[in-house]
């Protein structure tokens, strides 16, 4: 039996990019996953779109992360909704708010700084403790959040965003201590550029940068984590972009040279 | 990706008995490993082993590079796959061990080294103060863990430059490449710096469209640290670390996931001093 099927899995920002994926990916494991996403027409929209074949394994609930009120609604309308929870992937997060661009830290509003926090740090905690509280009494469930590469190297103009993904690793890292004795797993997934809507905040540039990973691959490995074996967990989530990167002609044509060398040859 | 036809009992037993069956991830049932010829560096024990256990489950080529023919059988029915002599402190051995891969089969598509010690063969035990650190010591451990993944990794990159593609795997370790271990100085600056060196690769044979990574597992069951207090907040089954590794290099191609950790998942209150 797939290690997924009938899994009851909760995906907070899964009206689209990685949460979106991760939704399409678990109905097609089997799972019964509960989306929950900002806007109600957005949650609609992917729902409509992925609910032929699973239209009982499917639901939706509309979500500001920011409120601990409605994260707990979150878990109420999973027990309804899936009758238990397994586990919860935490996706939701923003670059910057809307009307947003990518300045210096000495432009930036405390506004913005607010949006940034509330949304990816402050909305990992409540989702995050609207959930322990059931897996701790439970013994049992995982949750898979999802941090960024800006959170391990800071990246200029993305300042606030940097900060709040290096706090959801430090945040996932303490709280996978804190309940394990309670068999609850908690992993934390850390991609580089994802070819998701988040880039669209950036205003100016609203395309993804060249090479990014699709959302579909960063949902892989969210799937992986979820369906490892029960006594074995994973770290150092990274995950990036890869492709045959051209370098300069000539430094290539050396090396290409080079391989056709049996090894020792140049160096007896 | 899954399929939920239901299967026969026959299909159930035989699939219990398959170590591969051991972990299940959701990437275990993508059929990108079918027909790869994969070389296993050290693959008569340990990991190595079980992780040509796991790639004969999945349809692959499955070479065994190491010094001595595999001994023994498995279910299924790793013993029967191909093995070549390598001894990975042997540069000549090495060489011939991949030319013969590529006579045999014209490709190598994924070598996973995982030919490692933890100490010298005459070293008396893993507790090994560095006053009493030979110079032999040092040097046979060195040799192996160090070296030896130099030799395989050029082995290997000479080879898959001109088809384009390709991974080489590091078996490296958590505790030796992410902190390092008290009397195992050793063996914790050799698993250390086989990290950089394919830190270094990764970025030079990415051009060539060779995925070159490392992983770092925890303690894991093995001969390694069968006599050490390594596996005392738990272990990681060989089998199921082999089926997990087998998933990774099934991952698609167009991600890297490099140094990636795994851990045994034992619900322990040791972490937070039994408060709870």
């Amino acid at each position: 039996m797939p290690p997924l099927k009938d899994m009851a899995v909760v995906v907070t920002g899964g009206a689209s990019g990685i949460g979106g994926a991760c939704a399409k990916l678990l109905l097609d494991q089997g799972a019964k996953v509960l989306i929950a996403d900002l806007r109600s027409e957005a949650i609609d929209a992917a729902i409509s779109s992925l609910a032929q074949s699973a239209a009982t394994n499917l639901h939706g609930v509309a979500c500001d992360v920011r409120s601990a009120d409605d994260c707990e609604r979150v878990i109420d309308a999973a027990q309804q909704k899936l009758s238990r929870i397994d586990a919860l992937v935490h996706c939701a997060g923003i670059l910057r708010p809307p009307g947003g661009r990518p300045v210096p830290m000495h432009q930036l509003e405390e506004s913005e700084y607010d949006a940034v926090i509330d949304t990816n740090l402050k909305g990992t905690f409540f989702m995050n403790r609207a959930v322990l509280r059931t897996f701790v009494k439970q013994r049992s469930g995982q949750i898979v959040n999802v941090s960024s590469t800006s959170g391990l190297k800071g990246r200029p103009l993305d300042s606030v965003y940097s900060a709040s993904k290096a706090g959801v690793i430090a945040l996932s890292e303490s709280i996978a201590k804190e309940v394990r004795p309670f068999g609850v797993r908690v992993q934390v997934v850390i991609p580089d550029a994802v070819d998701t809507p988040l880039w669209q905040q950036n205003g100016i540039l609203t395309n993804s940068p060249p090479g990014a990973l699709p959302p579909e691959r960063v949902a892989e490995l969210i799937l992986f984590c979820l369906s490892l074996p029960a006594d074995t967990v994973c770290e150092n989530l990274v995950i990036a972009p890869f492709r045959a990167r051209i370098g300069k002609r000539g430094a290539a044509a050396k090396i290409q040279s080079a391989a056709s060398t049996p090894e020792g040859v140049d160096h007896a | 990706m899954v399929s939920s036809t239901s299967t026969t009992h026959e299909d159930a037993t035989a699939e219990s008995r398959s170590p591969h069956s051991a972990c299940r991830t959701s990437l275990s049932d993508s059929d990108a490993l079918a027909n790869k010829v994969v070389v296993v560096v050290g693959g008569t024990g340990g990991i190595g082993r079980a992780l040509a256990d796991a790639l004969v489950a999945r349809q692959c080529c499955v070479v065994i590079a190491s010094r001595n023919a595999p001994q023994g059988t498995s279910e299924s029915g790793t013993w029967n796959c191909e093995h070549v002599v390598c001894d990975v402190r042997e540069s000549d051995t090495v060489a011939a061990a991949f030319n013969l891969v590529m006579e045999r089969h014209e490709r190598i598509d994924i070598v996973v080294n995982c030919a490692g010690i933890g100490r010298s063969a005459s070293s008396r035990n893993w507790v090994e103060p560095i006053m009493t650190l030979s110079d032999d010591d040092w040097q046979e451990v060195s040799d192996t863990n160090l070296r030896g993944m130099f030799l395989i990794a050029r082995a290997a990159a000479i080879r898959m430059i001109p088809q384009g593609s390709g991974q080489i795997v590091n078996i490296s370790s958590a505790r030796g490449a992410i902190r390092g271990l008290p009397f195992a100085s050793a063996y914790c600056a050799t698993k250390m710096a086989t990290k950089a060196m394919f830190e270094s690769l990764a970025e030079e044979l990415a051009r060539f469209g060779i995925r070159v990574w490392s992983l770092l597992p925890d303690a894991v069951a093995t001969e390694l640290i069968a006599d050490t207090t390594l596996g005392k907040r738990g272990m990681i089954d060989a089998a199921k670390l082999g089926a997990l590794i087998a998933d990774l290099l099934a991952f698609p191609a167009d991600a890297a996931l490099n140094d990636l950790l795994v851990a045994p998942f034992v619900p322990t209150n040791a972490a937070v001093g039994g408060i709870l």
